[in-house]
């Protein structure tokens, strides 16, 4: 069994002398199930994404991706790991404004040789690739050469989507994505994200406080203060 | 690694900023280039003016003063040599040749000289170069009422061989009195040479001699009026001259020469060595060249300053842009080295900008300097002292990006990927 992420009595705190804002005892995720982190605003979601993608390190504990001690390694080893295994989307504002739409999506392909392999690997070049994304998240072809600028802000988190899929990383991570869309276009983004992350078995770790998302996820990890409303 | 494309993307999507802050550097470069171009040919125009002259003589003055007056057309000479001691001065054993000059009139603001044709034979500029003519000759031994004009007087006020000139009694541009009883008439224009020759008029010294015979301390004798032709009839031999130019036999006996000149019991004499004097104007003229090229140094270092404060005061505008790269697996050391690669990108099309520009201001304003200073600005590449001083600035531009880098740096392992 190959696990996507797999976190042993992590706890972080933003001040040494502050109580830890995250405090995660257990969680394991198999490669290819999906994970739905839901919390309310301050519960600690975003730390916890940041400490999953390497940006930051905990304390205490330790966070596997991939089966490999990420959180152990320094900053250089983790910044190569996530350009190579994890495609990240944010709440909004994913694309520099100052490229096309194709120009982002092919951004992975730039910085990681890994992701760039596995995209020729697949679809022979990356500009196929790039097709292949945005046309499976129903970007219409006329905008791929824009910039992005001129997108409504759906389109612009299905981009985002579109890259974050570029080279089949293991692991996408995706941080609030849907809170800036309309109902309509959550429930398109989420089956779209959804289907196209398990057709290439990558592991979808999602964040948002909005519980009646948990339906599209194998598992759902609550954090902080949503497990006092449970109470 | 596409750095380099991202990073100049990305200034283009900033580039009303970036147009104005580039316009910032490439002027405070272009200043400094044009201060020192027209430094060092000031200098060369300068020295390039007189070559072959051993020794400038004439009457007791300061040394630069006479350098100034006799060779630069500039300041006026308050003594003169007595025609006697220039005898002696030519007569000398140690003498090969000398050159007599009379100033103190005029030509529409152009100075006139009264010489011989010694002039014509033996005056050398630039690297040992005799005067040519390019129209006409040189004039006769033995006829007074002839003109020889530098280039830029005929060019300029249109005169052509044949034509008659009258001359303006001192130096005015607009003298009221002139020698118009006794006009004299073009029969040489010499060849262009780039120094103050280009802008005299040359007259023979019996000539000089012939338009003042019936003045005296610079007015005209009140009832004495002495025809163009009857002033033939007299002896024109002048009393004095203003300076004479010498060329020695054997250089070796210049300086003893000098100083037999310096000493010389008859009259009070100043002679001095045309490539020594020149050098004491540098000494003087250095202090106002140094305050010059500081400024221009100055204002580089400034703009060098605005640019960085311009990056880092963008810099949290662009805090976005720095969590998507970090997002997509750049390294910290990643954004700090984008921030260096766009200060650098500044100072190298600072510069080239700048030198474009120098060019441009050069080829549009050289004529105009070439005519109104006799001074020809050189569309050249920085020589290589200068050059290398652009190559530090090349180098602190890229390590200045350490500055805004470094904020970058702290601000991006700060914001992880929440930049919001
Ligand atoms: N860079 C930071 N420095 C210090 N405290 C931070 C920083 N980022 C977030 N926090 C704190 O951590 C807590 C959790 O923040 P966050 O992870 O963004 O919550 P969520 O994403 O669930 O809304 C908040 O109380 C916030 O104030
Ligand atoms: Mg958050």
């Amino acid at each position: 069994m190959s696990l996507a992420l797999q976190i042993e009595s992590l706890k972080f705190r933003w001040h040494p002398k502050a109580e830890p804002i995250l405090s995660i005892d257990a969680l394991e995720l198999e490669l290819g199930q999906s994970l739905f982190i839901q919390g309310a605003s301050g519960s600690g979601k975003s730390t916890l994404l940041n400490l999953m993608a390497g940006v930051l390190t905990p304390q205490q504990g330790v966070i596997n991706l991939l089966d490999q001690p990420v959180s152990k390694w320094r900053g250089k080893q983790r910044d190569q790991f996530r350009a190579h295994h994890i495609g990240y989307i944010f709440q909004q504002f994913n694309l520099l404004p100052y490229l096309t739409v194709m120009a982002n999506v092919l951004l992975p392909c730039r910085l990681s040789a890994g992701r760039k392999k596995r995209a020729l690997e697949a679809y022979g070049t990356l500009e196929a690739s790039a097709h292949h994304w945005l046309g499976q998240l129903n970007i219409p072809q006329a905008l791929w050469q824009r910039p992005v600028t001129e997108l409504s802000v759906g389109q612009q988190q299905r981009v985002a989507a579109a890259r974050a899929l570029m080279g089949a990383p293991e692991l996408i991570i995706a941080d609030e994505p849907t809170s800036a869309l309309d109902q309509d276009n959550v429930e398109n983004f989420m089956s779209v994200l959804s289907q196209q992350c398990a057709a290439i078995g990558s592991s979808l770790i999602f964040v948002s406080h909005d519980r009646y998302l948990a339906k599209w996820f194998d598992q759902t990890l609550t954090l902080g203060k949503a497990r006092e409303v449970a109470a | 690694m596409n750095w380099i494309q991202l990073a100049l993307a990305s200034l283009w999507n900033r580039r009303s900023t970036v147009v104005l802050t580039l316009a910032m550097v490439a002027l405070s470069l272009c200043l400094l280039l044009t201060v020192d171009r027209i430094r060092q040919d000031t200098r060369s125009s300068f020295a390039n003016t007189l070559s072959g002259t051993d020794l400038i003589i004439g009457g007791r003055t300061g040394n630069l003063n006479l350098l100034l007056y006799s060779v630069f057309r500039i300041g006026n000479a308050t003594n003169n040599i007595s025609w006697q001691t220039y005898d002696d001065i030519r007569n000398n054993n140690a003498v090969a040749w000398t050159i007599p000059i009379t100033l103190g009139d005029s030509h529409h603001g152009y100075r006139v000289i009264g010489t011989n044709t010694d002039y014509f034979e033996h005056y050398q500029y630039g690297r040992r170069q005799n005067l040519a003519l390019q129209k006409g000759r040189a004039f006769d031994r033995d006829v007074v009422y002839e003109a020889v004009l530098g280039h830029e007087v005929a060019q300029v006020l249109d005169y052509d061989l044949g034509d008659e000139i009258v001359i303006a009694h001192g130096l005015g541009r607009t003298s009221f009195e002139n020698h118009d009883d006794k006009p004299f008439v073009v029969v040489g224009i010499l060849a262009p040479t780039g120094t103050p020759v280009d802008r005299s008029v040359h007259i023979p010294l019996e000539g000089y001699t012939a338009i003042h015979i019936d003045w005296q301390s610079g007015a005209r004798i009140p009832g004495l009026t002495i025809s163009a032709e009857e002033a033939l009839e007299r002896d024109l031999t002048p009393d004095s001259v203003t300076a004479v130019f010498v060329g020695m036999k054997s250089r070796i006996q210049t300086f003893q020469f000098q100083r037999r000149i310096n000493e010389y019991r008859q009259e009070p004499l100043s002679a001095i060595i045309p490539g020594a004097t020149l050098q004491e104007l540098w000494q003087m003229i250095a202090i106002a060249e140094n305050a010059l090229i500081a400024v221009s140094f100055m204002v580089v270092v400034t703009g060098t300053l605005g640019m960085v404060a311009v990056i880092l005061a963008g810099l949290n505008e662009r805090r976005r842009e720095m969590a998507i790269l970090r997002a997509l697996g750049a390294r910290p050391a990643h954004i700090l080295g984008l921030l260096m690669l766009e200060s650098g990108f500044y100072g190298l099309l600072g510069l080239m900008l700048a030198i474009l520009v120098h060019w441009g201001l050069i080829a549009a304003v050289g004529l105009w300097v070439q005519s109104q200073y006799g001074i020809s600005l050189a569309i050249t590449l920085p020589d290589a002292t200068l050059s290398m001083i652009l190559g530090g600035f090349l180098v602190t531009t890229f390590l200045v990006g350490l500055v805004p880098g470094w904020k970058a740096y702290r601000q991006s392992l700060a914001d992880g990927l929440t930049a919001n």
